[in-house]
């Protein structure tokens, strides 16, 4: 059946999803978190000054919707579920977000992490922002990203490794300059190991299951 | 490669597609800049430059396109032989007397930047001045492209009933010697 | 390059006051321009600068190419969105307003292999520009009627419970 060619609902928008551009009290102590969701990139981090900054707490929106619309959104999201319980959604693709870029990936590809990055050869690595993922039937996108939980990216760091060697050379003609340069830069190989969705589409989670990304 | 539908599939995405577009009243130069997307595949989301995905385009009608203002008589296309002294100038409406295809051909070609594609991409052209278009063309064709305007009705193709039928607030004189 | 012996080695690498040896030195750049074509391969005064145009070129061209892959990248996309008779602009704006924030590169990744999942984004994108009024967003016709938003694509949502209160 074609859920995403015929269907497309979206979900009570849970704080989680949020957390992560919820800015630091250390760093922006007169900064709080407080301001429209969608709209500009200021929203992000608005200043409203005299204010000292408050934890995110969860809050649960209540449907003002037509009976049914509210049917047919919760007959997809069941359906979506079904598939899921019975392991019927197929091989997935996840749209993970590493070391500032996006990739798109299904289980047991490798990619490749241009630049320095931490993690070492045989590293299992969980990636927590999945912004889409997709199924045969259904997709699931993030606002950005998917609230914690829903589902899990695992990977192993499989080799790290030097680029070729990158000439850059700088000639100014006429002007006795000339520089050159031999750059290798790293290289980090991932496999991805399995993509599963664990949670429930559409569940709300615990109240104060709210995760932060702390510095 | 699983089964004999997903093959289908790729060969649909493969393949090269024929689009009809129907030249009539339509300004050579917009249309142009529309033809060439396909020509050269820039309309399928896995166009590559060097891939090859262009499709083939038949245009009909160019006999009838329209040109804004006075074009027609002031537009001059250039033509040298070669020779000294070699050198004309041919109106628009000159031009598209002698050959009801050129005007089309030209805008479509000018309309790409100029590399070695330019001339293969070309051949996957087809003008024709009216609308019949050989048997063995028309049989390719499965997708048209939409006209940028809507082809107007004229007053004397109009049916003739409909004419009458036609709410007027007044009647002519019936001495009235209508020119 | 291999040396056989080590008197080859120092002659082409250690003797500082000279720089290296005029053979050795000569030898590097026609290394770099082996593949070349015509005097430029062998002639080492056309060589030369050959080599050093090559590099030149090499430089700049490791920008052009992600320069390159953009243009690429957003030209697909909006081939893949004008398929769903989504124009590109209305895409990206929808997208970036209902905050799903999909690269340029990952969003052509999905026209291409993943088109069902592209047209419920072109399809959400669409909604939001009626939801939120885009310029002649109805000269794209009949919205799709299998989008429901639940009012939530635009609805203003506090994240502090202490601003709700006062």
């Amino acid at each position: 059946m074609a859920l995403t060619l015929v269907r497309i609902c979206t979900r009570s928008l849970i704080k989680p999803i949020r957390s992560s551009i919820v800015c630091n009290p250390k760093i922006f102590p007169e900064r709080s978190c407080v301001k429209k969701l969608h709209g500009t990139k200021a929203s992000l981090f608005p200043s409203t000054s005299g204010q000292s900054f408050t934890p995110v707490k969860q809050e649960v929106l209540t449907d003002d919707l037509s009976k049914e619309e509210k049917r047919f959104a919760d007959e997809t999201i069941a359906l979506v579920n079904e598939q899921i319980k019975e392991n019927k959604e197929g091989r997935l693709f996840a749209v993970i977000h590493v070391a500032g870029k996006q990739f798109k990936v299904t289980s047991e590809d490798i990619i490749v992490i241009h630049g320095h990055w931490d993690p070492k050869p045989g590293n299992e690595i969980e990636f927590e922002k999945v912004l889409a993922v997709g199924a045969k039937d259904f997709s699931l996108i993030g606002r950005p990203v998917l609230p914690l939980g829903l589902v899990t990216v695992k990977g192993t760091v499989v080799e790290k490794d030097l680029s070729h060697t990158k000439t850059h050379f700088i000639l100014v003609r006429r002007k006795q300059h000339r520089r050159i340069n031999f750059i290798r830069s790293e290289h980090t190989m991932v496999r991805i190991n399995e993509i599963k969705i664990k949670g429930e589409v559409g569940a709300i989670e615990n109240e104060e299951g709210v995760r932060r990304i702390e510095h | 490669m699983r089964n004999i539908f997903e093959r289908v599939k790729q060969w649909n995405t493969l393949t090269r597609i024929w689009h009809l577009y129907d030249a009539k009243w339509q300004d050579p130069f917009d249309s142009a800049k529309v033809i060439q997307k396909y020509l050269k595949g820039l309309h399928k989301p896995i166009y590559h430059p060097l891939a090859d995905c262009g499709d083939h385009v038949v245009v009909i009608n160019c006999k009838e396109i329209a040109m804004r203002g006075d074009e027609w008589r002031k537009r001059a296309y250039f033509h040298h032989t070669g020779y000294a002294g070699g050198g004309t100038y041919t109106l628009a409406w000159e031009l598209h007397d002698k050959n009801p295809l050129m005007i089309m051909k030209k805008a479509v070609y000018r309309s790409m930047k100029g590399n070695l594609q330019r001339r293969y991409t070309m051949e996957r052209l087809h003008l024709y001045a009216e609308e019949n278009v050989p048997q063995d063309i028309i049989e390719n064709i499965s997708s048209v492209i939409p006209q940028l305007r809507d082809v107007p009705m004229r007053l004397d193709r109009m049916p003739e009933d409909q004419v009458k039928g036609y709410p007027k607030i007044w009647d002519l004189p019936k001495d009235y010697v209508v020119r | 390059m291999v040396f056989t012996t080590v008197a080859q080695f120092v002659r082409a690498n250690i003797n500082k006051i000279k720089g290296p040896d005029e053979f050795w030195r000569k030898r590097r750049i026609f290394r770099l321009t082996a593949h070349f074509i015509g005097r430029k391969r062998n002639c080492y005064s056309l060589a030369i600068r050959g080599a050093h145009r090559a590099l030149q070129y090499a430089t700049k061209g490791r920008h052009l190419k992600k320069k390159d892959m953009k243009d690429l990248w957003l030209q697909r996309v909006s081939a893949g969105s004008e398929e769903h008779g989504v124009p590109f602009p209305v895409l990206q704006k929808g997208l970036i307003r209902s905050d799903v924030l999909l690269s340029q590169k990952t969003l052509s990744e999905l026209a291409t292999w993943e088109p069902r999942t592209f047209k419920a984004l072109t399809q959400l994108a669409w909604t939001k520009g009626v939801e939120d009024g885009f310029n002649r967003i109805e000269t794209l016709g009949e919205p799709p009627k299998n989008v429901v938003t639940r009012g939530m694509l635009t609805k203003e949502v506090y994240l502090s419970d202490d601003e709700t209160k006062k």
